[in-house]
């Protein structure tokens, strides 16, 4: 049974709409590629029997639905070059048009270097703040790899960071 | 000189790791331009009368697959059945 109430559908995509587009193209790198993304993984949502669930499941359901979909296109396309090359040209259009100062392009470029499933495990878990089991879900990794690859994320990221001195560098 | 490695992160790095996502997700989110709700719903809406017709479809289309192909087995059988009867007719008609 689908999601029969548009005004409670209305209120839940003012919620989550902007957080889901941010994440589908922060971790894709392409701005058309996210508005496809966005727009398909709430048709599922809405054809989906969700509305007996809780803002927070919703919300993850949207999320692993949007994850699935762009797994869905790695597999696809040519892997990781996929989104690279296509994430700085962007990076410099759509979004830098409405906000342009150069300390957000310089940690767009930083999160550019990261792989496409090292983005999408960073954002889960920093900016969703999913458990390992609902990052697991969303991705199609093992729940025991998220561990792992969550870990090797964060560690090629701290380097970037400090390649371009974002960060200072520690001596571990 | 190869570097050492250091997969474990100190406390201030995984802060300023969080503090770099939060701020990469906080500009991006403020500068993201979505359709308004009213066309996704539509949208959906559609998706879902279309799926709902396909699949009202799926069995006329296998009806009316079915229904050619015993058409054409009973064209084959009674061509078979009635061979030797039209032999034997065509037989009779030569001078």
């Amino acid at each position: 049974m689908a999601w029969r109430d548009e005004a409670a559908f209305t209120a839940f995509y003012g919620r989550t709409a902007r957080g889901l587009w941010a994440y589908v193209y922060r971790t894709t790198g392409n701005a058309a590629d996210a508005d496809d993304i966005v727009q398909e993984a709430f048709c599922r949502v809405v054809t989906a029997n969700v509305e007996p669930l809780d803002e927070e499941d919703r919300r993850r359901y949207l999320f692993r639905t949007a994850s699935n979909l762009m797994v869905d296109r790695w597999r696809r396309a040519t892997r990781e070059q996929w989104g690279r090359e296509s994430f700085v040209a962007d990076t410099t259009s759509r979004v830098s048009a409405t906000n342009d100062s150069r300390p957000h392009l310089d940690t767009a470029a930083t999160f550019a270097g990261l792989k496409p499933r090292e983005r999408a495990l960073l954002w889960l878990a920093y900016v969703e703040e999913h458990d390992h089991r609902t990052i697991a879900s969303a991705l199609g990794v093992g729940k025991g790899s998220v561990k792992v690859l969550l870990s090797r994320a964060r560690a090629r990221l701290r380097d970037l960071l400090e390649a371009r001195g974002m960060i200072g560098r520690s001596h571990g | 000189m190869v570097e050492p490695v250091r997969p474990q992160l100190t406390e201030s790095e995984d802060r300023a790791i969080a503090g770099f996502m939060s701020a990469l997700a906080a500009s991006t989110t403020a500068a993201a331009l979505v359709p308004a709700p009213d066309l996704v719903w539509l949208k959906a809406s559609l998706v879902q009368r279309w799926e709902a017709e396909r699949q009202a479809q799926r069995p006329l289309d296998v009806m009316q697959s079915l229904h050619v192909g015993l058409g054409l087995v009973a064209a084959v059988v009674l061509f078979v059945w009635s061979a030797p009867a039209l032999l034997s007719a065509f037989t009779a008609l030569q001078p």
